[in-house]
């Protein structure tokens, strides 16, 4: 049995999401260039023309021996590079019923991905979802404010009232497109500097959730960042409380130390397993406590890991490990899939 | 703060000592008469950071560096030895002024070259002539790489001149914009610097931290260091050390206990498809192993033992570390609070000589 909080489906024609909009709504998209679009958008790391990727396979075996797996649809996540951000409520709307009716099964949980720029539609989205009984997550692309700031209370409400975690994971085009949100430093045309950036972003939403108060504010609510890897943590954990420490009577909300809301509150996934092989490199950094935020998240299919890989790169009984973190970050007992 | 055995033993080259000079009027001896009217007329800013945005909850600098004589904290240079250079043995204080910072916001490039042309004059004749534990990392600009690899090559031979501190605006350090101060900087064995300038998440021409805008000083300060990732990143993706091998990059304030997971990632991103990045040669983390240095301060905190350990696990970072206060700042590290923490075995790499394998031998004047 495993548990993987990352595994993302693919929709490989927009034409199958029309039957899951309004007539309307299916007048507009249906344009070439839209449709046109699928390949793009289905380039999850949007990394560049230099950049070469493997053949996304499809979802087709179930989870299985009590398995589960978070089903991201990763196409969604890059509303947070449209310009139209009323019709990305229809798409996003389209697309969690499409992954729905097509990939849920028991053991198989869709992620429903909601809209950076409409807090109260997504609420509304959240629950509606929750109620149909087989989501696993809710999935906040990054754009807009940053995520500590109360806009999003509406969001954090209707996770925390469902019982979902929010699941933080970039779309691609962080750091490419213009109005998304940028990666650190300046531009960065080259697509090995933006995979290499990119846990930056959880870095600042770690720092914007702690900081602001929001996990003051929503005590409940869990967090998985997955995409990201893991090895960075102990040294933002360090920054976050010793700026807290110098100036936490400028943040007076913050009463206790920013990383105990993280291993209280967060989930990082592994993907990608091989930048931790050099174990002495991060082990001796870990704390017990932190170990028991990492969860299993295979990535698959974008250069994919395997959950029995985590013996062999990080060490014996990481796979275990993983398993048990991963129903804690689900808020699932232990050996219970469903 | 006092001296202690642990830092009595060795000498120290402080690499982030920020002397300042008393007010504008101080750099008009070494201004042209044309730009010394421009300032005289106009004034000059010389803070870079947004303070209508992010303001310092307290104050930016430590009290005890204030002097009797007046003026801000850090330019009075006898109060800088007296209370923090001879009682901790500091042979060395590598000086970074920080008025020039203010330039990274100007919009004329001539004057900001001029400025900072002045403020290396000015540091250059009245701290380094003072005392032989001054060496000077002179200031050049952003917006004109011609003028400042000109400015490189008029200081160089100076004594005293052991680098260049270089400031950024939207340009990184990858970018071929500064292939002309690379080239001036390798032509005379000078390494490049690089310091927050403080404009970092600031300006559309400044560079920031990853995902927006942080809302406060202190959160802004957690994710600062990511400007200085992003900026090794540029440099080895851009190829610069490719066309550069002799070139030297000295990390100053940018922490260094991201490095192990920064580099690890970039080197298993680039494995997976070399030929996506043709002007990378060879893993990523050799590039940085052989042309950057990293800087002490701020020193991460940690719980417990090991995890203060662990901090000196990074690959190759007994080469690779050099020690920084950043006097006379509001978080400078205490010598002998430092170094302590330093594994035995590395100190004095740490200490000096790695500063003597950056800068040459011209960095321990004062021992000569």
């Amino acid at each position: 049995m495993i548990v993987d909080v990352d595994r993302h489906v693919t929709v490989d024609r927009y034409e199958e999401l029309f039957a899951h909009m309004p007539l309307s709504w299916r007048k507009h998209f249906e344009r070439e260039e839209w449709l046109g679009s699928v390949t793009l958008a289905a380039d999850h790391v949007r990394v560049s023309d230099r950049w070469r990727h493997p053949a996304a396979n499809p979802l087709d075996e179930p989870a299985g021996d009590g398995s589960i797996r978070l089903l991201l649809p990763h196409q969604g996540l890059s509303v947070n590079g449209w310009s139209d951000q009323v019709a990305a409520k229809t798409f996003l709307a389209a697309l969690n019923r499409y992954v729905r009716d097509t990939w849920a099964a028991d053991g198989d949980r869709p992620v429903v991905v909601v809209s950076p720029y409409d807090p109260e539609w997504s609420a509304a989205e959240i629950r509606e979802r929750a109620a149909e009984g087989d989501a696993g997550a809710v999935a906040l692309p990054l754009a807009g404010p940053m995520l500590g700031n109360p806009f999003w209370s509406p969001v954090y409400e209707a996770c925390v009232e469902t019982g979902l975690p929010l699941v933080v994971h970039f779309s691609g085009v962080e750091g490419r497109y213009l109005g998304a949100p940028p990666l650190s430093g300046g531009a960065h045309p080259s697509a090995l500097s933006r995979m290499t950036l990119m846990p930056h972003l959880a870095e600042s939403t770690m720092a914007s959730l702690t900081f602001e108060g929001a996990l003051v504010r929503h005590p409940d609510l869990r967090l998985l960042f997955t995409g990201f890897g893991f090895t960075w943590l102990p040294s933002v954990l360090w920054r976050l409380d010793r700026e807290w420490r110098t100036f936490r009577h400028d943040v007076p909300w913050v009463a206790e130390p920013p990383s105990r809301r993280v291993v209280e509150s967060m989930w990082f996934s592994t993907w990608p397993l091989a930048e931790a092989a050099d174990t002495a490199s991060w082990a001796d950094s870990f704390t017990e406590e932190l170990r028991g935020r990492i969860v299993f998240g295979s990535h698959a299919p974008h250069d994919g890991d395997a959950a029995a890989d985590a013996d062999a790169v990080v060490g014996a009984g990481w796979t275990d490990r993983l398993r048990d973190n991963g129903l804690a970050a689900l808020a699932l007992p232990a050996g219970v899939a469903r | 703060m006092s001296p202690t055995a642990a830092t009595d033993r060795l000498p120290i080259v402080d690499c982030d000592v920020h002397p300042l000079i008393k007010d504008v009027t101080s750099l008009y001896p070494h201004l042209s008469a044309r730009w010394r009217r421009h300032f005289e007329d106009r004034g000059a800013r010389m803070y870079a950071r947004a303070r209508d945005r992010y303001n310092h909850p307290n104050r930016t600098y430590r009290l005890d560096a204030l002097s009797d004589k007046g003026g801000p904290a850090g330019s009075d240079r006898d109060h800088t030895l007296e209370t923090h250079i001879a009682p901790f043995g500091i042979a060395t204080a590598l000086l970074l002024p920080q008025e020039p910072y203010g330039v990274t916001t100007w919009s004329d490039p001539e004057a900001a070259a001029a400025f900072c042309s002045g403020a290396n004059d000015y540091f250059h004749s009245d701290w380094v002539g003072h005392d032989d534990r001054f060496a000077l990392a002179v200031t050049v600009a952003p917006q004109d790489p011609a003028a400042a690899a000109a400015e490189i090559r008029r200081r160089a031979g100076e004594t005293g001149v052991v680098a260049v501190q270089l400031l950024l605006n939207e340009q990184m350090l990858g970018s071929r914009w500064f292939d002309p101060v690379y080239e001036a900087a390798c032509e005379n064995d000078l390494p490049i610097v690089l310091h927050q300038s403080g404009n970092e998440g600031c300006y559309v021409t400044s560079q920031g931290p990853a995902g927006g805008l942080p809302r406060s000083y202190g959160e802004r300060h957690v994710v600062l260091t990511q400007v200085g990732a992003a900026n090794i990143v540029d440099m080895v993706v851009g190829g610069t050390f490719e066309r550069f091998p002799r070139l030297k990059v000295v990390m100053v304030e940018w922490g260094f206990s991201w490095l192990t997971s920064l580099l690890a990632r970039m080197d298993h991103f680039w494995e997976l498809d070399p030929e996506a990045s043709p002007l990378v040669r060879r893993k990523p983390s050799e590039y940085v192993a052989e042309h950057v240095t990293f800087t002490t301060q701020p020193l991460d905190e940690p719980d417990t033992l090991a995890e203060l350990q662990s901090l000196f696990t990074v690959p190759n970072i007994d080469r690779m570390l050099l020690f920084s206060s950043d006097y006379p700042h509001y978080d400078t590290d205490d010598p002998d609070f430092v170094i302590r923490r330093i594994p035995a075995a590395m100190r004095s790499r740490v200490c000096f000589e790695n500063a003597v394998d950056v800068f040459g031998d011209k960095v321990l004047r004062s021992l000569s």
